[in-house]
């Protein structure tokens, strides 16, 4: 059953809309979303909340697209959409709703999983890129992958359920 | 076939277009440089701009800014002063700008401040704290807001210079509060000890300063200092762009005063002979002290005007015995601001103070030789009564403009 063509719409704007807004939010300073100055992935986030559903491919290129904006918002080399595709590929093949059923837990869960994957991503780049000291990239991955997988993962669940209602009826692309 | 290609279109037509659309944004926003995404947050941060920090937090890093500022100009300065006149010249037009937002991953160190390419900004202008101290650079300009990139990232290597000692080092942002600098000759520094910006850095204007030292590691092959950022890099508020290219003129000295011309006008030399001082404050000397030299030998001139002059005046009335020669006297004038211009270097060694007793005999004295004359006057009592009105017929005189006459007269 293809849900009507305005529905579709609709819905679109709507992912568009949240996506957007979860790279707004990347540059606000606000107090509570910052951990040991590590702030938020808002982005991986919302990333996870979309591919958690859906099938590999769009998850993917989902990722590429986020990764490319946040490039856009930062610096090109290394790039984010890397990092953000792998988490976005990976999170849709675990098929979430076949295996776990805690919802809160569970996203939580892969959040932190890969914010430290896509810091890791990044890592690695850099270290390939070797502009910086090997010893510094990693000591700073350290931190940045810990805090910012448990910023991240708190604050995933907060996003993850206006976003579920949003997409109560999820496409059947499989 | 067609009828395939059509069912295709029908079960995953939206899908696809839709991934296509969702690919375009991102590459597109990735070549704009998310322009529209600063954009629109700078648009929705406009309601809940934050008023600024307290006035104490403001007065105290301005003031930590501002002692570092200046003892960075002192030694600059007294360094150039034995040299060329190198001038620094900053576009005054500075943009004020507010941080708006922090930077957008975890690896890049920047913010968004709310100024853009409609204000004036362009890519690569500096921005310092509104304490004057470096703290990064403009690295991407849109309409109405700019991302800066800090001297906190690693990527951003900054030409520097400890300003006692003159290192060059190279500086390097090591994501937090505290950065290293690299120089090239191995010298221990003191910790406290001033880094500025060095004229060797073709990003910033030279001597603006950036951080104290707070470490020395001495096991390197090559010297590394740890130094904390003078501006609260963490916690900024407020910002100032400088759009102008970093602007460092090297002016050749300026050409040396005119040789003087018996002129009977004493202003015009007057006024040649501070600009040759140089060093000198010129403005207290000046045009009114060559008037006053002649008549106001009695008292008037004295307190503020001649006391800087007044030593160097001193040796020139010791010549005084030809003092009778009255034809050349009206000649001196010219010269004597020659005179003047090297003792001006010393003056300022000098004390002012002993010119205070003197003040009495020679305050006309400023304009030196002549002051000797002026007593001599005197003697020749043409006017009515003996010095002391002469004295006073003089300081008459004094109101007028033309001095170098007055200077004849008495002694006639």
């Amino acid at each position: 059953m293809q849900p009507s063509l305005l529905r579709q719409c609709i819905n679109a704007i709507g992912t568009l809309v949240s996506a957007v807004c979860a790279l707004l939010a990347l540059f606000a300073p606000v107090p509570g979303w910052a951990i040991a100055g590590i702030g938020v992935d808002w982005p991986l986030i919302w990333l996870i909340c979309f591919s958690i559903r859906r099938a590999p491919l769009p998850a993917g290129i989902a990722g590429l697209a986020m990764g490319w904006a946040q490039d856009g918002l930062t610096i090109a080399r290394p790039t984010h959409a890397l990092g953000l595709a792998l988490a976005a590929v990976l999170t849709a093949r675990l098929e979430k709703q076949r295996f776990i059923q805690e919802d809160f837990i569970s996203v939580a869960l892969i959040t932190f999983a890969m914010a430290v994957l896509s810091e890791t991503c990044i890592a690695v780049q850099y270290s390939l890129m070797g502009v910086l000291p090997l010893a510094e990239i990693w000591s700073h991955h350290q931190s940045v992958a810990l805090g910012s997988a448990l910023i991240s993962s708190l604050w995933a669940p907060i996003v993850y359920m206006p976003l579920r209602w949003w997409w109560r009826e999820p496409v059947p692309l499989k | 076939m067609v009828e395939r290609l059509r069912r295709w279109w029908i079960r995953f037509g939206l899908a696809a277009v839709a991934a296509l659309l969702a690919l375009g944004l991102g590459w597109w926003m990735r070549q704009s440089g998310g322009a529209l995404i600063a954009d629109l947050f700078g648009l929705a941060a406009a309601p809940f701009v934050y008023a600024g920090p307290t006035p104490t937090q403001k007065r105290d890093d301005r003031a930590s800014q501002m002692q570092g500022r200046l003892e960075a100009l002192y030694y600059e300065n007294r360094e150039l002063r034995s040299l060329l006149e190198l001038e620094e010249k900053l576009d005054l037009k500075t943009i004020t700008a507010q941080v708006i937002g922090r930077s957008a991953d975890h690896w890049w160190q920047g913010m968004v401040v709310n100024r853009g390419g409609e204000d004036g900004v362009k890519v690569g202008s500096s921005v310092l704290s509104d304490g004057g101290a470096v703290v990064g650079q403009v690295s991407e300009v849109s309409a109405r807001t700019s991302r800066v990139l800090l001297l906190s990232d690693p990527g951003s290597q900054v030409g520097v210079m400890a300003v006692r000692p003159r290192l060059m080092g190279i500086l390097q942002g090591r994501r937090r509060e505290q950065a290293t600098v690299e120089f090239f000759e191995q010298q221990p520094l003191k910790p406290g000890e001033l880094i500025v910006t060095s004229g060797l850095s073709s990003r910033f204007p030279a001597g603006l300063p950036v951080g104290r030292v707070v470490g020395f590691d001495k096991n390197q092959a090559v010297p590394r200092v740890k130094i904390t950022f003078l501006a609260p890099i963490g916690r900024l508020e407020w910002v100032k762009i400088y759009p102008g290219e970093p602007a460092v003129k090297i002016e050749p000295p300026p050409p040396p005063p005119p040789p003087p011309v018996a002129e009977p006008v004493s202003p015009q030399p007057a006024a040649s002979a501070p600009t040759g001082a140089t060093t000198v404050k010129p403005a207290p000397p000046t045009p009114s002290a060559p008037a006053e030299v002649t008549i106001a030998k009695p008292k008037a001139a004295v307190p503020p005007a001649s006391t800087p002059l007044v030593p160097k005046l001193k040796p020139s009335p010791a010549p005084e015995p030809e003092g009778q020669t009255p034809p050349t006297f009206p000649l001196k004038p010219a010269a004597s601001p020659r005179l003047l211009t090297p003792e001006t270097d010393t003056a300022p060694g000098g004390t002012p103070k002993p010119a205070v007793p003197r003040p009495s005999e020679a305050p006309a004295p400023s304009t030196t030789p002549e002051s000797i004359p002026a007593e001599a006057p005197a003697p020749p009592p043409a006017s009515s009564t003996p010095a002391g009105e002469g004295a006073v017929s003089p300081e008459n005189r004094n109101g007028a403009p033309t001095d170098a006459t007055l200077s004849a007269p008495p002694m006639h």
